[in-house]
């Protein structure tokens, strides 16, 4: 039996439609990201779980049992906000127990559980500091603390990393799933930010426009996306135009190069896109081989590990990127010939109609 | 007003950098002007007081009225009628501001609207009005002195919706009543654990214009010919050519003495919304 499960849920703001028969299980101790652009419904979603807000229509249920109507404070789920939510009046460790004192546990139980909780944060020494001593990285640590001391059923996550600087964010990305794993909390997370999601997740949902477009671990995503929605939304994608062929499973471009379709029935001849990441593409000097496209170098940018080669495709006239490890390649300077290879094994072919539908 | 003052000050610094700032002459001359305003009245209510002819300087004057019944009387009323006000205004406008932020922002405006109607109508007309409706219906409610709580609740709205709504948008009102909820507190423990906690100085500014109000209001009561404190000090002052101002300046110290609590006690935690509460 699914930890949580959303059933056909439904919302609507006036005519704004936030969220169209959402339909997600999620299993016992799984971490699941909702990922999309803003307003594609994802913190909808999360508002209702934790009772905020209630669905037009559709069910939520917590361990089989219904808790659609259950109001937020009935739940038992720990939420931490992206704004900064810590009690101004109150210091870290009785942020803490705001919780524990509700459910009359006595100043023993508390006192322990508090402690427990702040060291699984590793903000002992600020046990008795005001929110506003304290950092936005601290502030979400001691949030998570107080989150995780009432033992929820499930924690949920609203973007708790996106007031902060980038390292910090690094940082606590990694520490809250280390904390997440290690108490084996049910967490929703709820981000823009794909490299997060893709970090952090069990399970990576990617949404748009209130509809779950794709849900599945992040390397299924990241590689096998079902929609050019979810191609271009998570990591970078190339995309080079060409025509199915005759047998609908592969594409050609310029007459030569083939790439395998990731959809199963595509209709020969038809011109298409194919979406390739840019790790999937290979620059190599010219020589010999016939394989691969011909290109003209555009730029060429150093990003550490790797380098990062623009060209322009001389059969599509189309600008590429390719990402290649920075040992595996001279860097290459502006106007230099060079040949693109295609290592992708397979890529997603985006139809007429789906980019249509992906622009709308 | 610091913006203005930093947008004024920063061109004048790049025109001329070496030449000294010369001190603003005529800011100084209207804070000159102002105090002589409110200040020579008190002074000389003051000096009428405690220098009486041929018995040179004395506190005999207010010794006196404090002595008298009346005064007494009339003053612990009118503080009674003030708790009770500060009780009920408070407790209707939490919940009307809290619900109209959280709930229904739209209705704002006409909440805001409804609030400041006091003001706009003269009490001579509220009383007025409310002895045509209140005397045919209820003629012992409007000869009750508790009559006055409901409608000082009235008139002290806008006091107290300006302060509660100060306080609330000075902090995150949705986010942190969100994590209360969500942490297990009903609407009345989040109410009471979070929400108060954090408008403390805006309650306290509310409270104390609300006490302001109750004590120096005259004109209802008088009319409905219920006597509280201000309409005391009226007839005293009609009836004592010396204990009638003393009387006024001793109710004038309270209020400015509940201002000044409200300034020690906002300074410590919370001190930002202090200013807009009291604005």
């Amino acid at each position: 039996m699914s930890s949580l499960e959303l059933s056909q849920v439904r919302k609507t703001f006036g005519p704004t439609i936030a969220l169209e028969q959402l339909d997600l299980a999620m299993g016992e101790g799984e971490l699941v990201c909702l990922l999309g652009p803003s307003g594609c419904g994802k913190t909808t979603a999360l508002r209702i779980v934790a009772g905020f807000d209630q669905p037009d229509s559709g069910d939520v249920f917590l361990a089989g049992n219904n808790i659609t109507r259950r109001p937020a404070n009935k739940r038992d789920m720990g939420m931490v906000f992206q704004a900064y939510s810590l009690f101004p009046n109150l210091t870290a460790e009785e942020n803490v127990a705001f919780g524990l004192r509700l459910r009359r546990q006595s100043a023993e139980q508390r006192r322990k559980r508090v402690a427990e909780m702040l060291e699984l944060v590793g903000l002992q020494a600020q046990a008795k500091r005001y929110a506003q001593q304290l950092s936005g990285g601290q502030q979400q640590r001691v949030a998570l603390a107080r989150a995780l001391a009432i033992e929820p059923e499930v924690l949920l996550l609203d973007e708790p990393l996106s007031a902060l600087d980038a390292n910090v964010r690094v940082n606590l990305r990694e520490e809250i799933r280390r904390i997440q794993l290690s108490t084996g909390t049910t967490t929703l997370f709820v981000t823009h930010d794909q490299e997060e999601a893709l970090a952090v997740s069990d399970r990576v949902g990617v949404m748009s426009n209130g509809r779950l477009e794709q849900i599945g671990s992040p390397t299924a995503v990241y590689q096998d996306p079902s929609t050019s929605f979810v191609a271009r939304f998570v990591g970078t994608v190339n995309e080079i135009p060409g025509h199915v062929t005759a047998d609908g499973k592969s594409v050609e471009v310029g007459g030569r190069v083939i790439i395998s379709a990731t959809a199963e029935r595509l209709t020969p001849g038809s011109a298409v896109r194919a979406l390739v990441r840019p790790e999937g593409l290979l620059v190599v000097p010219l020589g010999d081989e016939v394989d691969g496209f011909l290109a003209t170098v555009v730029t060429a940018v150093f990003q550490g590990s790797i380098v990062r080669v623009k060209v322009r495709l001389d059969d599509t006239d189309s600008l590429v990127n390719v990402d290649a490890p920075v040992d595996s390649i001279d860097m290459p300077n502006q106007g230099d010939r060079v040949r693109i290879k295609v290592e992708a094994k397979r890529a997603f072919i985006e139809t007429p109609a789906a980019g249509a539908e992906a622009a709308a | 007003m610091s913006t203005i003052h930093a947008g004024i000050a920063a061109p004048r610094r790049t025109e001329a950098p070496g030449r000294k700032r010369l001190p603003n002459v005529g800011m100084w001359l209207v804070v000159a002007l102002c105090a002589v305003y409110f200040l020579f009245p008190i002074w000389a209510v003051m000096k009428f007081t405690i220098y009486l002819p041929k018995q040179g300087w004395t506190l005999k004057a207010y010794v006196d009225v404090l002595q008298e019944q009346n005064v007494r009387s009339t003053f612990w009323l009118s503080v009674q009628i003030a708790f009770w006000t500060i009780l009920l205004s408070v407790a209707l406008m939490l919940w009307t501001v809290l619900w109209t932020t959280l709930k229904v922002r739209r209705l704002q405006p006409v909440v805001e609207f409804i609030s400041i109607l006091p003001y706009m109508v003269p009490p001579i007309a509220f009383v007025v009005g409310i002895a045509g409706v209140f005397r045919p219906a209820f003629p012992s409610f409007i000869a009750n002195p508790w009559c006055l709580v409901f409608f000082y609740t009235v008139l002290a709205m806008p006091f107290t919706y300006r302060s509660l709504d100060a306080g609330l948008r000075a902090i995150d009102v949705k986010t942190l009543t969100e994590a209360s909820r969500g942490l297990g507190a009903g609407w009345l423990a989040t109410i009471w654990r979070v929400v108060i906690p954090n408008i403390r100085a805006a309650l306290l500014g509310a409270t104390f214009l609300t006490v302001a109000v109750v004590l120096g209001e005259y004109t209802i009561a008088s009319l409905l010919l219920i006597t509280t404190f201000s309409v005391e000090v009226a007839v005293v002052n009609q009836q004592e050519i010396f204990g009638g101002p003393a009387l006024g300046l001793l109710s004038m110290l309270v209020v400015a003495l509940m201002f000044v609590v409200l300034g020690i006690l906002t300074r410590k935690r919370g001190g930002a919304n202090v200013a807009a509460t009291i604005v």
